[in-house]
């Protein structure tokens, strides 16, 4: 059953102020341009590409904290598309979000234990006496002790690991159903990652909870991911099991992503492939295929001229000349 | 001939809580051409020692005492205008975030002409804006790109600028302090690259500063490995990843997520320890599964095997 359904999601920015409007330069930055997917309850998909794919974007509209341009989104069978604010409070608690940085999604005076605490008693969950008592108990779980310690400390006296463990008690408490992450390790020593994303799977198995992770990290895909969603420039290019896709990438960009990942094994088999340039500006998206002008197999015809689809059945993959079929 | 030695080097920074040791007894050598990697977690010291060697430790920081020669000279005892005239000409740097270091308002080739100036590189401006697009073209940006202001260029551009800027003079030594931490995989595939390319074409040595073992793998001569603020392990990077000697360089290899390894969800126990109040005896001892007696109470001096060192008591 599924927890969450995204149909040709699309978020099309203008950029440009009054005189540009009147001049005719307005801009239409297309950060996400038509992503569909469907993620079902206890699963977690990852999205992965980099910066400007537009995978946050698709993270904040699922969770209507951006309003969408058009498309449609449907959690646990409500379709919240157009959902206004005062209902879609009631869900709020139900469906998380967590960020790259801790330093920032943690007010600085706050003691770190009320921030924890302070989500129940919001949403009318709890007395503060009863809030404190369930975020001790969180501290404990997401291994800050001793917990009465931490609870009065500020952001301030913490470790970037360590706040991000606040946000993610802060997040857990109300028990989501969905938890759209975006990048919570990134800014974590590398060492430290594997321990934040297992406190998300621990979590994740306990509530029965479904996650989406935001990455750029093939590597943290693999770590947590049922399935990976690849995107570029505001569409996913290839989605499928995570295993099978970095075993076997269909997509150029895909393979490109595998290659560029550091490894610690000597002798490694990487792919090879090395692409061009950066991504390009979402307010000028090449015709065609989105990848061609950094594709390696671009034929110079139909990649120029027609946009590939999505295409296949567990494992689908936007491309004229796929590597696996 | 040695490019480079660090011998006992103490760095203290006096904050309001007391003073605190973020370098401790250091000591690294490093040959002409050679690509060392420091590795090591967030305040583990690395970014200190490394800001050390070209004059650049932030106050409250300062080298309470050891030795960095460099090229026969010793820097520590250098005045500031001295350390001025060797960094760029003779030590480039290169920091995580090109947007500190470059000026918004002024085009980048007019950045690049100043230090040329400074530096007395060039007779004239037009030779050192000759010799800046020259620069650029040798990190991959074209050019007649010295026209363009920083916002012009995307992250990856500007960071293959700030190396431009830091090689130009044709330093003997570059100090890269996590260069490629802001940027997407395939940018900072293409930048390790690049640095890679520039160290055998100019023979030059290199220092990369990196929380990120896997990248310090792929790319280095020699990895230093970095706890609590001191150097734990030291040896060529083959053998420092294919046999860690060090309990701790064992634990950050297998705590680092990679594509080609069998899948682990292993992560180091515990957490790094308070510089102000460090752990007595080895420092890494309450996460070590390997502890013993002596670990607790004694700390471990560094002992030389072959061509590596590593500073644990398994090792005598």
């Amino acid at each position: 059953m599924a927890i969450l359904e995204v149909e040709d999601l699309k978020k099309h920015f203008t950029q440009g102020d009054l005189i540009d409007r009147l001049l005719g330069r307005v801009r239409i930055v297309k950060a996400v341009d038509g992503v569909s997917f469907k993620l079902n309850r206890g699963e977690t998909l990852a999205l992965v590409g980099e910066s400007g794919s537009g995978k946050t974007t698709t993270g904040k509209l699922i969770l209507r904290l951006l309003e969408p341009t058009s498309g449609r989104i449907v959690f646990d069978g409500i379709d919240i598309t157009r959902m206004r604010e005062g209902e879609l409070r009631r869900l709020r608690p139900r469906m998380q979000m967590i960020y790259q940085d801790p330093y920032a999604s943690l007010n600085p005076r706050m003691e770190v234990g009320k921030a924890i605490a302070e989500p129940l008693v919001v949403h009318g969950r709890a007395s503060w006496s009863e809030a404190r008592r369930e975020a001790l108990e969180m501290l404990e779980r997401v291994g800050l002790t001793p917990a009465r310690d931490f609870y009065r400390r500020k952001p301030i006296q913490l470790s970037g690991g360590q706040r991000q463990r606040v946000v993610i008690a802060r997040a857990m408490i109300l028990k989501p159903d969905l938890l759209v992450a975006d990048e919570p390790v990134s800014m974590i020593d590398v060492s430290m990652r594997t321990s934040i994303l297992k406190l998300l799977l621990d979590f994740k198995r306990e509530y029965n909870m479904s996650m989406i992770m935001i990455t750029h990290d093939l590597a943290v895909a693999r770590l947590v991911a049922d399935r990976t969603a690849v995107m570029y420039l505001g569409k996913i290019v290839e989605i499928g099991p995570t295993e099978d896709i970095l075993h076997n990438p269909g997509h150029p960009y895909t393979e490109a992503l595998i290659a560029a990942a550091p490894t610690i094994v000597r002798g490694a088999r990487k792919p090879s492939l090395r692409i061009r340039g950066e991504i390009a500006d979402p307010s000028r998206i090449p015709s065609g295929c989105r990848f061609h002008p950094r594709c390696p197999y671009s034929d110079g015809s139909k990649c120029v001229k027609e946009e590939p689809q999505l295409a296949g059945a567990s494992r689908m993959v936007a491309c004229h000349y796929p590597l696996t079929r | 001939m040695a490019l480079l030695r660090i011998e006992d080097l103490n760095i203290d920074y006096m904050t309001l809580r007391g003073r605190l040791r973020a370098v401790k007894n250091a000591s690294l050598t490093l040959g002409e051409g050679e690509w060392l990697s420091i590795v090591g977690e967030s305040g583990s010291g690395k970014s200190t020692l490394a800001m050390a060697i070209p004059g650049l430790l932030l106050p409250p920081g300062r080298i309470t005492s050891g030795r960095i020669i460099f090229q026969g000279r010793d820097l520590t005892g250098m005045s500031g205008d001295e350390l001025r005239r060797i960094r760029g000409s003779e030590i480039g740097v290169v920091f995580q975030d090109p947007l500190t270091s470059l000026d918004p308002l002024r085009t980048i080739g007019d950045q690049m002409v100043e230090a040329i100036m400074e530096h007395r590189a060039a007779g004239s401006k037009r030779e050192a804006l000759e010799m800046a697009s020259a620069a650029l073209e040798s990190v991959g940006i074209p050019g007649n790109r010295v026209k363009y202001y920083p916002h012009q260029l995307s992250g990856g551009q500007r960071q293959r600028v700030m190396i431009a800027m830091a090689v130009m003079l044709k330093p003997r030594l570059l100090i890269a302090d996590e260069p490629t931490t802001a940027l997407d995989v395939i940018v900072q595939a293409s930048i390790m690259r690049l640095l890679k390319s520039l160290q055998r074409k100019m023979g030059m040595s290199i220092i990369l500063i990196t929380h990120d073992i896997a990248l310090a793998a792929e790319v280095s001569d020699r990895i230093a490995v970095m706890y609590a603020a001191e150097i734990v392990e030291e040896g060529p990077a083959e053998q420092v990843i294919e046999e860690p000697l060090h309990p701790y360089t064992e634990a950050l290899i297998k705590s680092t997520p990679d594509l080609w390894r069998e899948k682990t969800l292993y992560s180091i126990p515990g957490n790094p320890p308070d510089l102000r109040n460090p752990p007595s005896g080895c420092r890494f001892h309450p996460r070590c599964h390997k502890a013993f007696e002596p670990c607790k109470s004694r700390e471990p001096r560094p002992t030389r095997i072959r061509d590596r060192m590593v500073a644990c008591h398994l090792y005598g």
